[in-house]
């Protein structure tokens, strides 16, 4: 019975059985969270495009410089599309959040 | 570290957008949650272990887009990295999710007199096949021991894998388009792509001469079968000998080129200076630089760890595996005595001057107290390892003789 439905189904839908789909995991890590205003404006930026990781791990030498570099590279190099009054308050949360600072 | 607010809607929106057809076969499923957890030897270095589509739990770097990094301990006692325990390393998250093998197209364009599209069938049909075993290396391996510090992915030892490579040399595709006068160079590009837009997409480049030397492949298998959806299902381009960055995944566009091509991730990104340590004065930055490219020389033991005991006088074996560029290893040495005194040791099984070459010896633990062993490897261009870790700010090409501190009682 099995067979014979997997047989019907590969005449029925011949290339779309064949594709091969992934199904990726949800974030699992978090951005930090904070009650600096720079919190809500990098969730409602910089998840669009990718998960939290990339600042939980960083060094603790990154300091200013390192997230003022890095968010104007995701705005001007990596086009996000991040309103140029935004990006203090995201460096803000970054540094106090992710460098020497981290809990 | 948990937050209430929800801000993965618009990665629910991307991933709608990015799936085409809804009928298809999923390859895997797992649990969102970490299976389990690991902690890297170095600050900051506490990492979720997740299980990926046709992976095994392997160490998060990044879950979005995935980076995954094979836990060490992985690499003991074999010369070949199992499909489900190798790296993965992407750019962008507008990755695939659902890829047709049927209707799936190379490209090959550009300056050639003949452009091309060809199918998968084409590739195994209208060509000879090659095999070649090789490493592929991330640029970033070992990152996170840099000292200082220096930001990027945060990476141990395990963004590295050898594999057996089965597809078409290049060579045999460019002669089929034939390239035309002033051609200089060969760019290649993949389906995934910035998730916005307009950001720079993930185009490699390499020299044309590079591209005809026989070795550089266009792969559909992978140690036999085919080649994991997140190590770039269903073709990859190999380039022995060369770091990752140019094994561009789901390869589906081959451009001849008559310029050295200024695309971010070869003019901006992925630079190593341009000199003969291909590193600067820690902490300070780079002048002149150049596209990063080969291989140092590299060796492991993978045995043995930070926690391992060892007993005074008794026989003990010790083994790991070394690589370089493709002179090819011809020597590993042992020191028990943090490099004061060497011995040789045994070089197995050769897959190939692109492999991975095991090595292993026994030898007598000297003395109470902890014991640093040192591994060292030679190729046959005379090259080896710095005893002292070179320095570059995007922390590219670790090559330093590796220790590890064992106690012996």
């Amino acid at each position: 019975m099995k067979t014979k439905l997997v047989c019907l189904a590969i005449i029925l839908f011949p290339a779309t059985l064949l594709a091969k789909e992934i199904t990726l995991p949800e974030d699992g890590i978090l951005w930090r969270t904070s009650s600096l205003p720079g919190y809500q404006t990098t969730l409602a930026n910089c998840s669009t495009c990718h998960s939290a990781h990339y600042a939980e791990y960083q060094p603790p030498n990154s300091g200013k410089g390192y997230w003022q570099a890095t968010v104007l590279k995701m705005k001007n190099v990596f086009k996000a599309p991040l309103a140029e009054e935004d990006v203090p308050a995201i460096v803000e949360y970054l540094t106090d959040t992710y460098g020497s600072n981290r809990k | 570290m948990t937050t209430t607010h929800d801000h993965r809607v618009s990665r629910r929106k991307l991933l709608a957008l990015g799936v085409a057809g809804a009928a298809s076969a999923s390859v895997s499923s797992f649990a969102a949650a970490a299976d389990s957890k690991a902690v890297l030897p170095f600050a900051f270095g506490e990492r979720d272990m997740v299980a990926f589509p046709e992976k095994k739990p392997m160490i998060v770097l990044t879950v979005r887009p995935p980076q995954l990094e094979t836990p060490f301990s992985n690499f003991d006692n074999k010369v070949i990295t199992p499909n489900d325990e190798f790296f993965v390393r992407y750019h962008w998250n507008g990755l695939p999710t659902s890829i047709d093998p049927q209707t799936y197209r190379l490209k090959i364009g550009g300056n050639v007199a003949k452009p091309l599209e060809l199918s998968l069938s084409d590739l195994k049909t209208k060509f000879t096949s090659k095999k070649i075993v090789a490493v592929n290396q991330c640029s970033g391996n070992s990152r996170g021991f840099f000292e200082p510090r220096v930001n990027g992915g945060q990476l141990s030892n395990g963004a590295m894998g050898n594999a057996a490579w089965v597809g078409v040399p290049l060579k045999e595709i460019l002669k089929a388009a034939n390239p035309g006068q002033g051609a200089k160079q060969v760019t290649f590009d993949g389906l995934d792509k910035p998730p916005l837009g307009d950001g720079p997409d993930f185009v490699k480049a390499l020299d044309i001469d590079h591209t005809l030397d026989g070795e550089v492949m266009v792969a559909y298998q992978m140690n036999g079968a085919d080649i994991p959806f997140l190590n770039g299902y269903p073709i990859k381009l190999i380039v022995p000998g060369y770091f990752g960055t140019y094994w561009i995944k789901h390869l589906s566009q081959i451009n001849v080129v008559n310029d050295v091509f200024s695309g971010f991730w070869m003019a901006s990104a992925y630079r190593i200076p341009e000199n003969d340590c291909q590193c600067v004065e820690p902490g300070t930055p780079m002048t002149k630089t150049t596209p990063i490219n080969k291989f140092g020389v590299r060796s492991f033991i993978t045995n043995l760890n930070d926690k391992s005991v060892v007993n005074v006088g008794k026989a003990t074996l010790v083994r790991g595996i070394a690589f370089d560029s493709g002179a090819g290893i011809k020597q590993v040495r042992f020191s028990q005595d943090g490099g004061k005194t060497w011995v040789q040791a045994k070089l197995g099984q050769d897959l190939g001057k692109y492999s991975f070459r095991p090595w292993s010896l026994e030898f007598k633990p000297a003395q109470k107290g902890t014991l640093d062993l040192r591994v060292q490897a030679f190729n046959a261009a005379g090259e080896t390892q710095p005893s002292s870790a070179r320095w570059n700010p995007p922390g590219y090409m670790r090559n330093v003789i590796e220790s590890i501190a064992v106690t012996a009682v």
